[in-house]
């Protein structure tokens, strides 16, 4: 006989939909994760550790640059808040309940999101090695590895069935 | 992550500004600004996930996988790709498209 494999944290479902695998702790974790996201979002979206997510545009021209994000930045920060949002509505729903593929794109970018804050904390290079549990940080680049770990299943989850408009 | 550093590219220049009416065709530069197309560059970072990448631009771009997977190693690989050309409105969307999804996207003529 065969063993069927374990499912992972995302499952596509045959009806293009997903379910999210986590136990009750994972899912508290990730609410408060993203609590915490949302709150740097609200003290200072130009906060340094947030620069990754709000990149300049023009990058040898500061005028244009400044015009664009004048234009820019608040609704790129209101989509960060939307995509929390329902971030947090999938955590705080149970893996019986069914992810609509739209909302699943909105916890990417979430996922993303957290961890390119976290890794600028982190200050994470191309060349970093395995973690060193002596290192006073270790918790924190565990945490960045967990959350890179959910971002490949959802990306994955994703990829399954995607059909792009093939463009080249 | 390397800062974008493109000392090579020439600055940008004011849009010029011709009176139609006083336009003398024997002058007329046509390599002017606004028929120079704009780039969308996403440049490398040691955070985004290489799958995420991939998927962010069949996703925005509706490219095939396998030049998804181009642009991606491009990407990793040189520093940075063009993913977009257009005009400079197109441009703009797909920067700030690509700002939405976490990544690190410019853009510029392409002189």
């Amino acid at each position: 006989m065969v063993r069927s494999r374990p499912p992972g944290p995302i499952t596509r479902r045959v009806d293009g939909a997903f379910n999210v695998n986590l136990n009750e702790d994972e899912r508290s974790a990730f609410i408060k994760f993203f609590s915490e996201f949302e709150d740097l979002l609200n003290a200072d979206s130009r906060d340094d550790n947030l620069r990754r997510l709000f990149p300049v545009a023009y990058h040898d021209n500061l005028e244009n640059d400044g015009e664009f994000q004048r234009l820019m930045h608040d609704d790129l920060v209101a989509s960060k808040r939307a995509s929390l949002e329902i971030s947090r509505r999938i955590m705080l729903s149970t893996a019986d309940d069914v992810v609509a593929e739209a909302d699943m794109l909105q916890l990417m970018t979430t996922l993303n999101g957290l961890r390119l804050v976290l890794g600028t904390m982190l200050d994470v290079g191309e060349d970093d090695g395995d973690i060193d549990d002596d290192d006073p940080l270790a918790g924190q680049r565990h945490l960045y590895e967990y959350i890179g770990w959910l971002l490949e299943w959802v990306v994955a989850g994703l990829h399954e069935g995607f059909e792009p408009d093939e463009k080249s | 992550m390397t800062t974008p550093v493109i000392a090579s590219q020439p600055s940008f220049a004011e849009p010029s500004v011709i009176e139609p009416s006083v336009i003398d065709e024997e002058k007329v530069d046509t390599t002017v600004d606004l028929d120079t197309p704009w780039i969308v560059l996403v440049w490398n970072d040691p955070i985004n996930l290489m799958s995420y990448v991939t998927f962010v631009f069949q996703k925005l771009f509706g490219y095939s996988l396998e030049k998804a997977t181009e642009l991606m190693l491009d990407v990793h690989e040189k520093g940075r790709a063009v993913v977009s050309t257009g005009t400079r409105e197109r441009a703009e969307i797909d920067v700030y498209r690509l700002h939405e999804h976490g990544l690190w996207a410019t853009m510029q003529q392409d002189k």
